[in-house]
């Protein structure tokens, strides 16, 4: 999985500045993230990934990296 | 209601609303062809069914230039239709920034175009029955108001209603009646399949929004079989809330 691929799609999702994501960056604080947000993510990840996440267990991420490995999980 | 001897196609007829709509009325007494995709899970339904001379047909409605001859084919087959209802349907949960022109085409082709391509098919001759026929599509209570992340599935449902009041007004004079349900949030294979989406308290709220409580299949069900039978002889070009009271407020 393209790490970085992952981070710029995630901050097209969330309509966030292009590189202002980072793995350690916790999910509350992002920006754009709310539930809207968190759709668009859990719709990017179905899209370009093949998973489908469902809403509790994005609720249970903390982190982008914990996103990260949720995703690479479910390939 | 009585629905002794008609022969009624039912859409969508493997789970759910049509499932449980064909049930409701094999026990009024009407002869059901059950369609949908895979028909060992028709088969499922017609077990579940009463009386004699239901029929099933296995059929993806994607394929909706082929519909209008499969419901010439069926006529002549299993009897002209005295009722069609067209319960399946497909949702989407899924924010406007990322919704793509095949999500919109994906909602449009089941939701609306195989609905007009069914009103279509009971125009040809010899389709519906003489004395007439109701045609009862399922809508929602997303074709008037609307939530987020519900672009998509809240335009097919409202591009389905204009269809229904204009299609009302064509068909009359074939003696067809043709009408929708809008339901609230009911329980259903497709609604379960919904809440993964969504989080518990998000869940709780749409719960809050139906004074009545969350709906069950038999609460729509029985609205369409209102619809269908003698009991809605005058009314046509209506769409039937049934909600709860979710639009009420």
């Amino acid at each position: 999985m393209d790490k970085a691929l992952f981070l710029e799609r995630v901050a097209e999702a969330l309509r966030a500045a292009p590189g202002s994501i980072h793995e350690g960056d916790q999910l509350q604080n992002l920006e754009g993230w709310d539930s809207i947000g968190a759709l668009s993510v859990i719709a990017l990840i179905d899209e370009h990934y093949g998973t489908t996440v469902e809403a509790r267990e994005l609720a249970n991420c903390a982190t982008v990296s914990d996103l990260i490995r949720l995703v690479a999980k479910g390939r | 209601m009585d629905m002794t001897g008609r022969a009624v196609l039912v859409t969508g007829a493997s789970s759910g609303l049509g499932q449980a709509t064909a049930v409701l009325l094999s026990r009024l007494g009407a002869r059901v062809l059950l369609l949908g995709r895979n028909v060992d899970r028709l088969e499922k339904t017609r077990c579940e069914m009463a009386g004699e001379g239901h029929a099933l047909v296995s059929f993806d409605l994607n394929e909706s230039a082929a519909i209008p001859d499969l419901l010439g084919k069926q006529a002549s087959e299993f009897g002209s239709f005295a009722g069609i209802v067209h319960s399946a349907g497909v949702t989407q949960t899924k924010p406007l920034r990322v919704c793509s022109a095949v999500d919109f085409e994906g909602l449009y082709r089941i939701n609306v175009v195989a609905a007009a391509q069914l009103l279509r098919g009971a125009t040809r001759r010899g389709v519906t029955a003489p004395e007439g026929c109701s045609a009862v599509v399922v809508g929602s209570v997303m074709s008037v108001v609307a939530d987020t992340c519900l672009s998509a599935y809240s335009a097919s449902k409202a591009a389905l209603t204009g269809l229904v009041r204009a299609a009302a007004l064509e068909l009359a004079r074939d003696k067809i009646r043709v009408n929708a349900v809008l339901p609230g949030h009911f329980e259903s294979p497709m609604a379960e399949k919904n809440a993964t989406q969504l989080l518990p308290e998000q869940i709780r709220a749409i719960e809050q929004r139906h004074p009545l409580g969350i709906g069950r299949v038999e609460d729509v069900a029985g609205a369409i079989a209102f619809l269908l039978a003698d009991t809605a002889r005058w009314i046509t070009g209506s769409c039937l809330v049934v909600d709860g009271g979710y639009t009420a407020q």
